[in-house]
């Protein structure tokens, strides 16, 4: 049980680029803090400055009060299951469970005590004398946690460790380590690449862009109002709809025929982007569109549609529209999300008296 | 990730390669300087003085016409060796391939010759054709050959040849039947369909594919033949009769601790380690080309 | 198989016999000679099939060796060439793996220069710096000794790029894993590493132990006192008796002797044998 700090946390490599650029963070105890972003953008090297895997050049990690920059990943009170959960071969799984423990030099008695409870939680007792190449990949998955949990560390830390799995069993695993986490209510940080996984496991989010936290909230805080465009590009499937826009001071033109009047908004003229979420685009009244795909995936269909000589967009619908039917799209401004040049928030409340109105007319 | 793992001590990495640095300084690099400086030098009969003397034991080595002798023969030693110990084995290799009843047990029965030091196989072939009680030497005589290879240069010549390549067949079968296997069953399959008879489907197939294990042995049967067949030309004819069987590294040792000529003997082994570092580099270039096919 | 001729079948077995016959056939003769009386041997009487005096000859130079050509008995040379071959290839795979786990999961300043030191050693084969090695392990006073004997021929380039090839091969996450869990360098070198390494070891020991083994040069100049001769060496003593015909079937014993343990090893071990031989060729 402890806190977790990363203060302005960097990582620069030989050759001078930053691949972890000042990130700070303050996990409380118990915290569950998913790290989420495309390959590449650093959130495994963050990962591994916690783990003291990599040494740090900038900023420090403190672990329950105590800065760890310098300390050995073994002396960090740490456990970390690895994407491809780097089992000792030649090990039993009792073993691999018990070589952290052994290593600290915990009375034998005690470790094959908690080994027993950790195989017990993770349903492995029978597997206890079987080597990793005789398991399965769920059964691995498993033992990497058995190999974490039984140390009782201060923090978990996950580096993509479903990414190896097949489709459904990545779903159930999923659920498994949100209820262990919550049971064993042990602090940690998780990497994944797999937005609907970061949404689902974490307190928190932390949307990591080319070494750079972009925001960090809970997961329907972020949803609901990101405060970059990469955030809201990134997080929710399908994506959110990004129209860029030349705003003038009264419309925002998204093409020769549309322009959206947004009253109140202060900024000044130049090019911003528009954003709306699928769910939130209305297919009746408003634009003049047309329907190019539509893709019923059962509890509602997406519909991709294209503005007059304009953006394609995708809307989530009930229903699939008739074919061939002409159609409007109406977009709530009150569901508008903008974002300036340099790809920030812009923070704007319609009007309610703009809610009543029309909110989206094509303007010649 | 392409991150290597790597731990982090000043002074650990030293100690553990201390061992083997230590034993490749002082018996590989102190000799190997040694040697060098040696074969500037030249000392009197008596050892009582030694003057510098530049590249002379060079020249006198590489112009004495007993050299040049010693070195064809040498060069001519190690073509047969590999030439007979590598026919042989592709010819083992090629029928032990694939399903042949009792394959495990030919293989084994093929191998085991390896294991036999050059010296003993030397001194088995060394009975064998001897003139009064080898069978072969007796066989021979009686079949109105004369034999002797004591007093025979050409023969001793063939004894040793012979003994040192039947060591050597074990070697190369083994890292052919390696090469045949590698070769996918599916690519003889489809020659078989395309109506090539066995032998053909070998010669335009099979014998192409294993031309970078037989580069490689090539280069490793040379080898052999320059440096182990010591051991056989030493427990046996002694380089004899009439130096006939002195090859190059034979002479090294002969002129150094039978001769007493230090310097000559050093710059004869200063070539041949211009020799040896020749086929090593050639032998790591056709291994890169073996791991970039 | 892609067709199922007979003829060729035929083919097959009569090359693969005549092969296993030309191999066996120095051997077999050399036993037959070992087995003959040792005047009747001399007589010209050329015999393909063993005769009675097994016991006698094999018993005479495993335990008395022959006298008068200096040559202590068989058994005690066999002893010896045990302990050097046992050495040697302990040695070699014990600084090797040291100096690829070195190489491999450390950056420190020299590595080059040693990685390159290690490699230049293939280029020294004991025949040719045979002379001048002889003089340093005289001037350090290790002639007629153990370590004298084993010490020269203990760096090993093929086992340290062998064992460094395997640790590459190793995830990297392993190792971190470890360090995750505790355990530092040396600590992962003995728990993972060397573990990891059995079979290459034992692979490369069945190699390093024929190796070893059948040493002849070097033994042949290090060891003057013949309490340290080994039976490789130790045959050439026997051989090469001045002005008289060697006595052979005392040298055919010894010879059968001499090449039964590597023999052994390889049909005993033959899987490994055959992984030490390809692997330590990359």
């Amino acid at each position: 049980m402890a806190t977790l700090s990363l203060q302005a946390l960097t990582k620069r490599y030989d050759n001078g680029v930053p691949a972890v650029n000042a990130v700070s963070l303050d996990a409380a105890d118990g915290e569950f803090i998913v790290i989420v972003g495309p390959s590449g953008c650093g959130k495994s090297t963050l990962l591994r400055l916690v783990a003291g895997l990599e040494t740090v050049s900038g900023g420090r990690v403190v672990i329950d009060g105590a800065v760890v920059n310098d300390r050995e990943p073994g002396n960090r009170d740490i456990a970390m299951v690895f994407q491809n959960y780097a089992l000792y071969p030649h090990m039993t799984v009792a073993g691999n469970m018990a070589y952290g423990l052994r290593n600290r030099r915990v009375p034998k008695p005690e470790i094959a005590a908690k080994v027993r409870r950790a195989a017990e939680i993770l349903e492995l007792t029978e597997l206890l004398e079987r080597r990793p190449a005789q398991l399965s990949g769920g059964q691995r998955q498993r033992v990497a946690m058995g190999r974490a949990i039984v140390r009782e560390p201060k923090v978990f830390l996950f580096d993509e460790p479903l990414s190896n799995l097949d489709a459904k069993l990545r779903v159930s695993m999923r659920v498994e380590i949100k209820r262990l986490q919550r049971r064993l209510r042990t602090t940690a940080v998780y990497v994944t690449h797999d937005q609907v996984e970061a949404m689902t496991l974490a307190d928190r989010l932390v949307v990591m862009n080319r070494g750079v936290a972009e925001q960090i909230g809970p997961p329907l805080a972020l949803y609901e109002r990101p405060a970059t465009v990469f955030v809201a590009g990134f997080i929710g499937s399908p994506a959110m709809n990004l129209l860029p826009a030349e705003w003038d001071g009264r419309f925002a033109r998204v093409s020769p025929h549309l322009a959206l009047a947004l009253p109140g908004l202060g900024a000044p003229p130049g090019p911003l982007t528009l954003g709306i979420r699928p769910e939130h685009l209305g297919l009746e009244g408003g634009a003049a569109a047309a329907v190019e795909l539509v893709e019923p995936l059962g509890a509602d269909t997406l519909v991709h549609v294209r503005l007059a000589d304009g953006p394609l967009l995708v809307a989530r619908a009930a229903a699939a529209p008739a074919p061939d039917a002409p159609l409007a799209l109406e977009m709530p401004l009150a569901r508008l999300h903008l974002f300036d040049a340099a790809g920030n928030r812009i923070p704007w409340e319609a009007p309610s008296a703009a809610l009543e109105a029309r909110p989206c007319r094509p303007v010649a | 990730m392409a991150v290597q793992v790597v731990f982090r001590n000043r002074f650990l990495p030293y100690l553990l390669v201390a061992p083997q640095a230590a034993v490749t300084l002082v018996f590989f690099f102190w000799p190997a300087a040694q040697g060098m400086r040696q074969s500037l030098l030249r000392e009197d009969a008596f050892g009582l003085s030694t003057e510098f003397v530049g590249l002379d034991n060079y020249v006198e080595a590489l112009t004495d016409p007993r050299y040049l002798d010693t070195f064809l023969r040498s060069v001519a030693m190690s073509a047969l060796v590999a030439f007979l110990s590598m026919s042989t084995a592709l010819l083992l290799a090629a029928m032990a391939d694939r399903a042949v009843r009792g394959g495990r047990a030919y293989r084994t029965l093929l191998i085991w010759p390896y294991a036999v030091a050059p010296a003993l196989a030397g001194v088995l072939w060394f009975l064998m054709f001897n003139p009064t009680i080898g069978v072969v030497g007796v066989g021979l005589n009686r079949m109105g050959i004369a034999w002797n290879p004591y007093l025979d240069g050409a023969q001793a010549f063939v004894l040793v040849t012979v003994a040192a390549s039947w060591k050597q067949v074990s070697y190369n079968f083994v890292f052919f039947l390696a090469g045949l296997q590698a070769i996918p069953a599916a690519l003889i399959e489809a020659a078989a369909i395309d109506g090539a008879s066995p032998f053909r489907r070998f010669w335009t197939i099979v014998f192409p594919l294993l031309a970078p294990t037989s580069f490689f042995l090539l280069v490793v049967n040379v080898v052999y033949a320059f440096f182990e067949t010591f051991a056989v030309i030493h427990a046996t004819t002694q380089g004899g009769p009439g130096g006939a069987t002195e090859t190059l590294v034979y002479k090294v040792f002969n002129d150094g601790f039978i001769g007493l000529d230090l310097g000559g003997s050093a710059a004869q082994s200063a070539v041949l380690m211009a020799i040896v570092a020749a086929l090593t580099v050639a032998q790591f270039r056709l291994l890169d080309r073996k791991a970039g096919a | 198989m892609v067709e199922n001729r007979p003829f060729l079948g035929l083919i097959r077995h009569t090359v693969l016999i005549a092969g296993v016959l030309l191999l066996a056939l120095p051997v077999w003769l050399a036993f037959v000679a070992s087995t003959q009386e040792g005047g009747r041997l001399l007589s010209g009487d050329v015999t393909l099939w063993p005769s009675g005096h097994f016991l006698q000859t094999y018993g005479a130079v495993l335990f008395e060796g022959m006298r008068s050509a200096g040559v202590p008995p068989v058994g005690r040379m066999m002893l010896n060439s045990l302990a050097m071959a046992v050495l040697i290839a302990v040695g070699k795979i014990a600084i090797s793996l040291l100096s690829a786990f070195a190489i491999v999961y450390f950056r420190f300043p020299l590595r080059k220069t040693i990685f390159w030191m290690i490699f230049l050693t293939l280029m020294l084969p004991v025949e040719v710096r045979i002379v001048p090695t002889f003089q340093v392990v005289a001037g350090l006073g290790l002639l007629d000794s153990t370590a004298g004997l084993v010490l020269p021929l203990i760096a090993s380039a093929t086992a340290t790029f062998l064992f460094r090839q395997f640790f590459l091969s190793v995830p990297p996450e392993l190792a971190e894993a470890a360090r995750i869990d505790g355990a530092g360098p040396m600590r992962f070198f003995a728990d993972i590493l060397v573990p990891l390494s059995r079979t290459n070891i034992a692979a490369l020991f069945v190699i390093l132990f024929i190796y070893g083994w059948n040493q002849y040069l070097w033994p042949f100049i290090a060891t003057t006192d013949e309490a340290h001769y080994t039976v490789v060496m130790g045959i050439q003593r026997m051989v090469a008796v001045p002005d008289s015909e060697p006595i052979w079937n005392l040298v055919m014993a010894t010879a059968i002797l001499g090449m039964l343990p590597p023999v052994a090893v390889v049909v005993a071990m033959q899987k490994l044998f055959v992984k030490g031989l390809v692997d330590s060729e990359k």
